[in-house]
């Protein structure tokens, strides 16, 4: 799981939360850095915050969708938006999280969309 | 031991100001006592945090974008916390990891579902929680299972908020009853002939029942708190009491509802001692009343109605007086004035101490960290 979210805090206690469900995490905490990071290793799912800072989460994930390679990974998107479904539609993301989130939630819904 | 203490983290802790509420009385209390037997404190708390005996790091919380929690009547609605609530625990969380190799334990006191869920995954450190609420929101109370299932160990602070708390399917691993310094608090021989409400002004402490009341009983009433719901103020209070910030006990005598505003712990105390009962008419179920203990240890009776952990925190008939009904209220303040004001003060020294409290928190300290 790549789990791209600017608040070190929280990106750090996700990460630490998957990762003592089986998962194996890579983090990033901006766009320009996960792109770095899915250059390296494909992930099953990408967990992106919409707000971040110098590539916004809706950047991050267009330049996935226009790069052949990454076309097809799988994106959760997390944000505090209240229009959060639509956003999630419009970016044709598998799985949306409103913030604050349960972190049991949030790996339901990863657990859900790897295994899709 | 080092032990990390984490706060509410919605106002910051201070002790240069009137605390808020009766968590932040609890936590200056205990921090007090567990600095007084050697142990190390770090209180994890909102920026601009500073009490004597613990050590306030700062960790980028500002209060002031956090929501304060809903416990009036409608709070059993899913509480809407906000997205800085998760990242404010998680910076705690953050904290406690850069630490561990020097910490015991982390003790947590908020009532948010990201503190349960969030501390959870602190990577072996044990947790323990102390629950000062009742279970009325529904992502807390599912968070707190979650977190016990995880291997956090949560604390009641009554027997009647234990069962509360595990009828909602939350396992509670121990109840450790609030204490207090009785000896730091003066006792007060002779009443001064009005009655007290001292707590946040909110509808579940029901300070609108204790003016009714107190007017029926025939005596004045002095209100001492927080206005933490200003639409409860505004609706059911501003009309019927007599609002005098600068009221000071040399002002001579009372009639009718006075509030006087927040005012400093020492003062609310030395109020307690004068009052001939302190009333606490809850709307509630009181998982504990540190307000009942206090007024007891400075002489008080308390009055009120018989939930949640009153009857367990008010010796009936003999430190108080606890009804079911509002229309027998009056009765049992009169009632309350006949009682031995020794008698409150000696049954907090036996019952509620702080040293009791402290002892028994410090040896499930070591029983988790074994």
């Amino acid at each position: 799981v790549l789990v791209v979210e600017d608040e070190r805090a929280l990106r750090a206690t996700i990460a630490a939360f998957l990762e003592e469900s089986g998962y194996e995490v890579a983090q990033a905490e901006d766009g320009q850095d996960a792109l770095a990071s899915l250059r390296t290793r494909l992930p099953d799912v990408v967990l992106v915050d919409l707000r971040l800072p110098t590539m916004s989460g809706t950047q991050f994930i267009q330049a996935m969708r226009a790069d052949p390679r990454l076309a097809a990974v799988p994106v959760v998107i997390l944000s505090a938006d209240p229009y959060l479904a639509d956003a999630a539609e419009a970016l044709g993301a598998r799985g949306a999280l409103a913030k604050p989130f349960h972190l049991d939630v949030l790996l339901a819904v990863v657990d859900r969309v790897s295994q899709s | 031991m080092h032990v990390a203490l984490v706060a509410p983290l919605v106002w910051p802790i201070r002790d240069d100001r009137p605390p808020l509420g009766g968590v932040e009385v609890f936590l200056r209390d205990l921090i007090g006592g567990l600095a007084a037997t050697g142990v190390r404190v770090s209180l994890l708390a909102a920026d601009g945090s500073r009490l004597a005996g613990a050590e306030t790091p700062r960790l980028g919380i500002d209060a002031g974008r956090l929501a304060l929690a809903n416990l009036g009547p409608d709070a059993d609605a899913e509480r809407s916390d906000l997205p800085e609530q998760q990242t404010a625990f998680a910076r705690v969380r953050e904290w406690c990891l850069a630490h561990a190799s020097r910490l015991d334990v982390v003790h947590a006191h908020a009532f948010d579902a990201p503190a349960f869920d969030v501390l959870r995954v602190l990577r072996g450190l044990p947790v323990v929680h102390t629950l000062h609420l009742p279970p009325i929101q529904p992502g807390v109370v599912e968070a707190a299972r979650r977190a016990a299932e995880a291997g956090s160990r949560l604390v009641a602070v009554s027997v009647a908020s234990a069962r509360a708390w595990q009828a909602m399917g939350v396992p509670i691993a121990e109840v450790v009853p609030n204490g207090v310094d009785v000896a730091s608090i003066a006792f007060g021989a002779e009443p001064r002939g009005y009655a007290l409400f001292a707590g946040r002004l909110s509808a579940e402490k029901g300070a609108e029942v204790a003016v009714q009341a107190a007017a029926q009983a025939g005596l004045p009433l002095v209100l001492v708190g927080n206005v933490y719901d200003p639409t409860y103020f505004e609706q059911h209070l501003a009309e019927r009491v007599e609002t005098r910030l600068d009221w000071t006990m040399t002002d001579g005598r009372l009639a009718g509802a006075t509030y006087i505003g927040h005012r400093e712990r020492s003062e609310v105390l030395g109020l307690m001692a004068g009052a001939a009962a302190t009333l606490m008419p809850v709307r509630w179920d009181e998982p504990f009343g540190l307000v009942a203990i206090e007024a007891q240890a400075a002489g008080s009776p308390v009055v009120g109605f018989e939930r949640g952990a009153l009857p367990e925190v008010v010796a009936q008939g003999r430190t108080g007086v606890l009804v079911r009904d509002a229309a027998d209220l009056p009765r049992a303040v009169r009632a309350g004035l006949l009682l031995d004001r020794r008698a409150c003060r000696g049954w907090v020294q036996e019952h509620f101490s702080l040293q009791r409290m402290v002892e028994r928190y410090l040896a499930l300290y070591r029983e988790v960290a074994s």
